[in-house]
């Protein structure tokens, strides 16, 4: 799971995988529950969307061929592929050619969109006192803080902070992120992809894990997904009651305030504050857009908000930094040793000055990325993300030529293939050549060959059947030379 | 115009027809319409957390823009809702009840007439139109735009010029509208809004028990999901048009041969460019080229030389 790294839709589609690899019970249970429901619902693809609404307010089935037929002719294979992809997920059931809604699902995605069913599931708010400090900007200081740390500990800068728990640990090592050697835990090839990405896939990617791990204690799935779901689905600078918690929630709470996704005053404190790493989830790509601005008074001037309040919650640093010329060079506005570390792994660093750092794209750095596993993809998603505002205003956001060239010096890794393979020389006739020639060209394995030199190169599995012919003629012609004796 | 990808947010402007009068006579309440109404916002908000939106309300007086509110409202807390609904749930449903108890004030009006049941839709189109040039300019991303108009009320037959400017603004920016009708005749202007702008023109039948289903099928679909699956289609749509002088809805009418006008008897005059007429010529019938004032053959041919003039 490690390995498949890449967009946020990547990693939004392995949920869904999982949740597909449940079996049907625990499917059911899982969809018991509004705020549930209503996070897988996000999960889903337009099309699949809206191919749920079509079907919520409808109280019978209907026929499998009805509703393809919603579908242009040119958007068939699309819709098929969205129908089966519901399928496979239990939301939709199948019977003697009919579709429905599975009930349950249907039940409660519309209780989450009238307001009822288990009211607990978008969680119970705390009424009691709080103190004052919580607030939203020091909430995203925190979570910022702690997933820094974390990202910190991977790239190995953390000699001056302390170690993360070893909750934080027991996962990244769990993930393959990070692995332990000789001397203390080391980073993998996938950890470095993994810092590429941006924080929302991260976490996507943490709690992915936190299920494999739950699964491998022995606790509950449905309980922790539950909980993450209805994690996601949160308010922002809101405290929340720990009340109704299960066990096995209230110990996931602790670990995933290890990560800054949460935050509580005090281990086993009554309440706790989602933080925007997590609630930033359910509002879209957190890189791009603001947790919403859902409340009434945030919402007048809509198109200046989001801009505003980007800027309360995240760092300077994840503003965009970064100018890249069409000459490669690459200038970029930071301290943070994260980022300079993060920057290094495929920018050859020239000079560095007190909240500036020079450098350029070389063939030389970029391949050292590639060999890592990192992707070209990756690595001009990472540029333009982090792009400066001024960069951000054109389209596209990073210069054409050097993009074609960071895919250009990936595809050049790509020009050697090996393949086992055997190599006939030394033919002693033009026609044995051809008949073996002809036999290879007939199983399709040959994969050189050159008639002037009367040599051959075929796949490993065409050895086996060559050799098998040759042996065969072998025999026949000896046959006939003893028989012509 | 580039095409809509999967991933780009939507804008929906939701226009609210709150005309009392016009509700006071249909067999489905505002009150249960408002409520499927909001269920469908609902279901708009939990399809990308990106969506935007914005509630509009008019009546025969006044629009209002009922969400995003000018104001904060508090909101009591009820748990059992997503955050998210609730604060556009109960600004909507506070915001449309106010402007419903204040129509009532207002009964007393000496000034109550025939009007009464139209709503002024041209101000609420426009509006919303100036709302989403607002969100589109503002935002770097692509906005895909759309509308949808609950309708109970009449044509407003005054309004025509008025409102097919708007519709033809729309057509320009991109923006489809979706007409729900939900009960009377239908409007002859709002299907040709619906029309013009590519949106669906739509007839909720008497009881209105279907709306929430006929919205959830047809309304939901962003601009993506519209170039995947079909839409249903209207075969007969009414093309007429208003004179300019009465404000009739007019299947025969004289158009001015200058500036395209309609108008739906002889007049000396074309009252939007002052041209003067040769009536002579005309009422020889001699159907020659010179001919200023000339009927107009059919209904369609009116529109078509109205989208002509607005649009050039």
């Amino acid at each position: 799971m490690a390995t498949q790294m890449g967009s946020e839709e990547e990693f939004k589609s392995t949920i869904a995988e999982y949740l597909e690899s449940l079996p049907a019970q625990f499917c059911r249970r899982v969809f018991s529950n509004p705020a549930a429901c209503l996070a897988i619902f996000r999960l889903l693809s337009t099309v699949g969307k809206h191919l749920v609404m079509s079907m919520l307010y409808l109280d019978s089935a209907i026929k499998l061929q009805d509703v393809y037929q919603w579908a242009k002719p040119d958007h068939q294979p699309l819709v098929r592929s969205k129908v089966h992809q519901l399928r496979k997920l239990q939301i939709l059931t199948e019977e003697r050619g009919n579709v429905s809604l599975s009930p349950v699902f249907r039940e409660q995605l519309r209780n989450a969109l009238t307001g009822g069913g288990d009211f607990s599931s978008f969680g119970i708010p705390f009424t009691g006192a709080v103190s004052g400090r919580v607030s939203k900007k020091w909430l995203a200081s925190y979570a910022n803080d702690r997933w820094e740390a974390i990202l910190h500990f991977m790239v190995g800068h953390s000699a001056d902070a302390e170690p993360p728990s070893e909750s934080v640990r027991g996962i990244l090592r769990m993930s393959r992120l990070m692995e332990d050697s000789a001397e203390g835990m080391k980073i993998t090839n996938s950890g470095f992809q993994f810092l590429l990405q941006d924080p929302s896939s991260q976490v996507w990617t943490v709690l992915l894990q936190y299920l494999r791990l739950a699964e491998m204690q022995e606790m509950d799935v449905v309980e922790v997904l539950n909980f993450m779901f209805q994690l996601v689905s949160l308010q922002l600078g809101r405290p929340y009651s720990t009340e109704a918690l299960t066990r096995n929630q209230q110990k996931m709470l602790a670990e995933l305030c290890s990560f800054g996704l949460l935050y509580q005053d005090s281990v086993g404190a009554p309440q706790f504050y989602p933080t925007h790493l997590i609630t930033s989830l359910s509002s879209g790509s957190a890189s791009h857009s603001a947790p919403l601005s859902t409340s009434g008074s945030a919402a007048t001037g809509r198109s200046a908000i989001p801009a505003a309040s980007k800027g309360e919650l995240a760092k300077p640093s994840d503003q965009g930094f970064i100018i890249l010329e069409t000459n490669c060079r690459v200038y970029a506005y930071t301290q943070s040793a994260l980022q300079i570390a993060i920057l290094n792994l495929f920018v050859h660093l020239v000079n560095r000055f007190p909240n500036f750092i020079t450098g350029a794209l070389t063939r030389d750095s970029v391949r050292r990325a590639l060999s890592r596993g990192i992707t070209a993809d990756q690595i001009i998603t990472f540029l333009t993300t982090h792009a400066h505002p001024q960069m951000q205003g054109r389209t596209p956001v990073l210069p054409i030529t050097v993009t074609d060239q960071i895919r250009l010096w990936e595809q050049e890794r790509n020009r050697l293939r090996p393949t086992a393979a055997y190599f006939y020389k030394d033919f002693g006739q033009k026609a044995e050549y051809e008949r073996m020639f002809k036999y290879a060209q007939d199983i399709g394995v040959i994969l050189w060959a050159s008639n002037e030199k009367r040599q051959l190169v075929v796949t490993r599995q065409g050895h086996a059947k060559i050799a098998e012919l040759v042996k065969s003629q072998r025999a026949a012609a000896a046959a006939a030379a003893a028989a012509a004796k | 115009m580039s095409e809509p990808l999967e991933s780009d947010p939507s804008l929906l402007v939701v226009v609210l027809d709150v005309n009392a009068s016009a509700w006071s006579k249909s067999p489905l309440t505002v009150g249960n319409a408002l409520q499927q109404m909001v269920i469908f916002i609902n279901a708009y908000l939990a399809l990308k957390p990106e969506n935007n939106l914005v509630v509009l309300a008019a009546n025969k007086r006044e629009c209002k823009c009922l969400y995003p509110a000018d104001r904060t409202t508090t909101i009591e807390r009820d748990i059992r809702v997503y955050e998210q609904f609730r604060v556009v749930d109960a600004t909507v449903l506070s915001g449309v009840q106010s402007m419903l108890s204040g129509a009532e004030a207002m009964v007393g009006d000496p000034n109550l007439g025939i009007e009464e049941g139209q709503t002024l839709m041209s101000r609420a189109l426009s509006r919303a139109l100036c709302h989403i040039h607002r969100v589109v300019e503002g935002t770097k991303s692509k906005v895909w735009s759309r509308m949808l108009v609950l309708s109970a009320a009449d044509d407003a037959p005054r309004e025509y010029i008025s409102l097919m400017n708007t519709i033809f603004a729309a057509q320009r920016m991109g923006v489809l509208i979706d007409i729900c009708k939900v009960f009377g005749g239908d409007s002859v202007f709002l299907q040709q809004a619906a029309e013009i702008t590519g949106g669906n023109y739509l007839k909720v039948d008497t009881n209105g028990e279907s709306m929430l289903q006929t919205l959830m099928f047809t309304c939901l679909a962003d601009h993506y999901t519209r170039e995947v699956l079909v839409a249903p289609t209207n075969e007969t749509i009414d093309f007429r048009a208003t004179c300019f002088c009465h404000k009739r809805v007019v299947d025969i009418g004289y158009v001015c041969s200058v500036c395209l006008s309609i108008f739906c008897e002889l007049a000396p005059v074309c009252s939007t460019c002052q041209t003067k007429f040769s009536f002579r010529i005309a009422r020889s019938e001699s159907a020659q080229s010179n001919g200023v004032l000339k009927q107009s053959p059919k209904p369609a041919a009116a529109t078509v030389a109205m989208s002509s003039l607005t649009l050039s």
